[in-house]
């Protein structure tokens, strides 16, 4: 598994080059649930123009047949059908380069300032509306300059000064991006940031204009005619409609599958939604079928994860994300065929055993502390990683540290091992070289002699009061009093919010991901809200390696050749390796997928980060079942 | 009797204005907003916000005044306009989210108030009758057990059992393809066998109570002179039973009823995750959990007024059935 990452690097680049000798196919068929509906006409006007047809041939492929639909369960969730199905300009291949999706292709100008992207021509929205750049172009400056959809201008719009960029059409197909000051990143932002970079200018022209022009209730009258919803006021109109626009019905997209139009199946909210296939999706496969190759995604609410488990076994749910712990569960009773697809992720070690603590708090002692990189080494090695990890994962993962994982940018094995070779009475002794003293009852306490206790809190329910029960073993013996405490959810965002943790175990953004070049925010102070280790650090507040943390991050995005880019990423991750700012104390666990035996296509291979938008590798549209067990 | 419907008529508008006030109170105490809860949902799926964002989201909930400004707000849409306020979760109005539920978790819940009168009626008045016979110790234990079992965990069990014998999850009371092709009465076998698992998972939990009191009332009721003296007077047992020992031993649970309204509203909370049922009180969890406080707010303000009422309508079956109180109440 750890070597997974360069492994499929490598297998990437050869599928790569084999895909580039394929020929593209020239004729296109459609599914039968389209010719018998018998109201689309020819599937070749639907498509783009042959040459412009983006065929899907990876070589892990099988070609599909049509039919059947995906079951799944759904949550209340706006992502929930959204990261499946999503079609970007760019997107993400597995060796993490980007290519062109939506988009046919791009050049950048030489001074990186000028991006020009074509589109496909004869592209066409759901609704059998033409795509062009029109709609690209109306999106930037009526939505996103207007902040019409509560977002306004992503980051991978703005210069390095933070200056929008100009978003202008050059003919149907062509529309260019420019900015003020060099954009190095553009592609991979906008692959990260945005994915998407249109809306449909034809159904929503007239809603944006009246909520430009302050025309409250004509917006609202607007909203409800085309997605049937009442929204309480224009701003959850326009944040629902044209962000979280896949959960609507009656809004067209570019997806493979688009909300179902029928009454009772068209509620994300509700108790059983559909997403159905889009007849004017622009991809087919290496013979010419036009994709997707099922007729639908059907969900089905659940009101907890164990139930999907459930259905997954018997057969009720065709694919979910399981947790190490559901395994040997499914192994054991699955009245079913169900494949485990393992794709390792980007984070630091298992973020169920990683160890924060708050670097800005504002206790003036504890702050002391937690930036003594002496107590954090003395918090590592007291405890016995071997006896932990078996304990911990039942002997399915490894002692580990916060570290990237082997092939990932940054990794080495010395960093992977620092700090885990257990030893109580050096951890002790460097508890005293930060001062602190063994008090009478057994624990250590501050110079002055007040009480040292380390404060943990977690998230209710996330299994870290059990992580915890096997660490205070450690941390007792080696003097190191605890508490430990579980909120809820909502309350740990608060208290993160507002700087108020000391110390967490599990945290809701673990460090680490798969790239600190596309997504810092779990790496570098500043650069998020949610993270509990730097907590409310700016580049004001930071001082030492911490703010060369941050000075390293802005020469980042203002650097241009790739190796440049790569030497500072890997100065950024050198200090984190010399500081250890986080630990954790078993290896990165993957993320299981447990797959349905009658699902085909779904890729072994992957790798799972928000950054890839989880499943984005999936690529459902891809997926197909045999006819016999539709 | 009227005057006394009157008076408590009047005690239920400030009743019900004290509730709402400590209601809001309440949901607005722990700390962070529909904001927070919401950001932090989305920020687990990839999803960033600024904190201008954060801020221009709570300004546009109005979640940025002091709590009584909220609640006066609330409380004048519903006096006004009849408008309970909007739901951030569902993003509609909490009428509507509670209209959507209401019809199911009425039925599921009456079906299950009647399953629970009709089994432990007979059952109490058998045990009573056949005092530490076999069959009043087989019932008690029956009964004991249904109270002592967590519902979930006999849920779970349940839904267990019925996987391991038929390779099948019941979850819910509409399968798949009655979800997905509306109800047809090809599905009308499977739709009962799924009303099975709750009616008898929730329907048990109350049983015990009901049991135990009809039996210790009617044994007592039976050693009173008014028993002996119909009994030496030759009344048929029958008659001694129905007509006068079971009307006085109803008395204690006819007023156990004022609660059931309350029941019938909101349904089953924590067996109906495990269950999967899609009725009124997993939506008022998962509300209080996400501070979305206009729907939680109006669910448990329609469930206090709903015991008040109860309370009310008890007291007047009360009177109805025990002519001591009506006649006390005359006098």
């Amino acid at each position: 598994m750890k070597k997974m990452l360069s492994v499929l690097l490598a297998a990437m680049l050869i599928v790569t080059a084999f895909g580039a000798l394929a020929e593209a196919p020239t004729s296109f068929t459609e599914a039968p649930y389209i010719t018998n509906l018998g109201t689309y006409g020819d599937v070749t006007e639907r498509l783009p123009v042959a040459s412009d047809v983006m065929v899907e041939d990876a070589d892990y492929l099988e070609i599909g047949v049509y039919g059947g639909e995906l079951k799944t369960s759904a949550s209340t969730s706006n992502w929930t059908a959204g990261k499946i199905i999503e079609e970007g300009l760019f997107r993400f291949k597995i060796d993490g380069t980007v290519e062109p999706n939506v988009a046919k292709s791009y050049e950048v100008s030489d001074d990186y300032t000028t991006y020009t992207i074509h589109l496909r021509e004869g592209m066409k929205w759901s609704d059998g509306q033409p795509f062009t750049a029109e709609d690209c172009v109306w999106f930037y400056n009526a939505i996103c300059l207007n902040k019409v959809d509560s977002k306004g201008v992503r980051a991978c719009h703005k210069d390095a000064n933070g200056n929008p960029a100009v978003v202008e059409k050059v003919d149907d197909y062509t529309f260019t991006v420019t900015f003020g000051t060099p954009k190095y990143d553009f592609v991979e932002a906008v692959a990260v940031d945005l994915k998407w970079h249109w809306a449909p200018k034809h159904i929503f022209e007239k809603m944006v204009n009246h909520i430009l022009a302050g025309e409250d209730a004509e917006a609202l009258a607007e909203a409800k005619a085309i997605c049937g919803v009442e929204f309480a006021d224009v701003g959850a109109a326009g944040k629902e409609m044209l962000y979280y626009f896949w959960n609507y019905p009656g809004i067209p997209t570019l997806n493979p599958f688009v909300m179902s139009t029928e009454a009772g199946k068209n509620d994300i909210k509700g108790d059983y939604y559909e997403f159905v296939r889009n007849p004017y999706y622009f991809k087919v496969d290496a013979q010419g079928q036009q994709l997707p190759y099922v007729d639908k995604i059907t969900y089905t609410a659940i009101q907890n994860v164990d139930q999907s488990l459930m259905l997954l076994l018997d057969g009720s749910v065709d694919w979910q994300t399981v947790a190490m712990g559901s395994l040997s569960t499914i192994m054991s009773d699955a009245n079913v065929p169900i494949t485990i697809n393992e794709w390792p992720g980007g984070e630091w070690g298992s973020v169920t055993t990683q160890m924060h603590w708050n670097l800005s708090i504002a206790d003036e002692k504890l702050n002391a502390l937690f930036n003594n990189i002496a107590f954090r080494e003395a918090m590592s090695i007291c405890v016995d990683r071997t006896e932990f990890a078996a304990l911990f994962s039942d002997g399915w993962l490894e002692g580990g540290q916060a570290a990237p994982s082997e092939g990932a940018l940054g990794y080495s094995e010395e960093w992977a091992k620092k700090w885990t070779e257990y030893d109580v009475a050096k951890a002790k002794e460097l508890l005293e070289s930060c001062g602190l003293v063994m008090g009478a009852d057994g624990y250590y306490d501050f110079a002055d002699g007040t009480d040292f206790t380390l404060n943990i809190v977690s998230v209710a329910d996330s299994g870290a009061a059990d992580t915890y029960a096997l660490l205070k073993v450690y941390y007792d013996a080696a003097g190191i009093k605890t508490t430990f405490r579980d909120y809820d959810r909502s309350n740990i965002d608060v208290m993160t919010q507002s700087n108020e943790i000391e110390c967490i175990l599990y945290p809701v953004t673990g460090i680490g991901d798969i790239s600190i070049i596309l997504k810092p925010n779990s790496m570098v102070p500043g650069t998020a809200t949610n993270v509990v280790w730097y907590g409310n650090m700016t580049k004001e507040t930071a001082t030492g390696d911490l703010l060369e943390l941050i000075n390293l991050k802005e020469k980042l995005d203002v650097t241009g050749d790739p190796a440049e880019r790569t030497a500072i990423a890997e100065q950024m991750l050198a200090l984190h390796e010399k500081n250890m700012w986080t630990i954790a104390y078993v290896e990165a666990a993957p993320a299981y997928h447990a797959v349905n035996g009658r699902v085909h296509n779904f890729p072994a291979q992957g790798v799972w980060s928000d950054i890839y938008r989880d499943l984005g590798f999936a690529h459902s549209q891809c997926w197909f079942i045999p006819v016999d067990q539709q | 009797m009227l005057k006394y419907i009157k008076k408590r008529l009047l005690l239920f508008i400030p009743t019900i204005i004290i509730i709402s006030i400590v209601i809001f109170f309440i949901i607005q105490l722990p700390p962070g907003d529909y904001v927070s809860s919401y950001v932090a949902a989305l920020a687990a799926e990839g999803e960033t916000f600024t904190p201008e964002e954060i801020a221009a989201m709570r300004a546009d909930y109005g979640l940025d005044d002091p709590w009584y400004i909220q609640y006066f707000n609330w409380v004048k849409g519903i006096v006004t306009e009849g408008d309970f306020g909007y739901s951030f979760e569902y993003g509609r109005s909490v009428w509507s989210v509670i209209m959507d539920r209401l019809y199911l978790t009425l039925a599921v819940s009456f079906v299950i108030l009647i399953f629970q009168y009709a089994v432990s009626l007979p059952i109490g008045i058998y045990c009573a009758n056949h005092q530490y016979s076999a069959g009043d110790y087989i019932w008690s234990f029956i009964g004991f057990l249904g109270t002592a079992t967590p519902n979930f965990l006999l849920a779970i069990l349940m839904m267990y059992w019925i996987y391991m014998a038929t390779g099948e999850v019941y979850l819910g009371l509409f399968s798949h393809d009655m979800l997905q092709n509306g109800l047809r009465m090809e599905y009308l076998p499977e739709f009962l066998f799924r009303c099975l698992i709750p009616l008898i998972v929730i329907g048990t939990s109350g049983t015990c109570g009901i049991i135990r009191t009809v039996r210790a009332q009617m044994l007592d009721e039976q050693v009173r002179q008014y028993t002996l003296t119909a009994r030496a007077k030759g009344c048929s047992e029958k008659t001694i039973i129905y007509k006068y020992c079971l009307r006085s031993a109803l008395n204690p649970v006819v007023s156990g009823m004022s609660g059931s309204l309350r029941t019938i509203f909101s349904g089953s909370t924590v067996s109906a995750i495990v269950m999967n049922l899609q009725i009124q009180g997993p939506v008022l969890l998962q509300a209080l959990k996400t501070q979305d406080m206009y729907l939680a707010g109006t669910i448990v303000m329609i469930q206090a007024i709903l015991v008040v009422v109860g309370t009310l309508l008890s007291d007047i079956a009360l009177a109805w059935l025990d002519p001591r109180i009506r006649f006390s109440e005359r006098g």
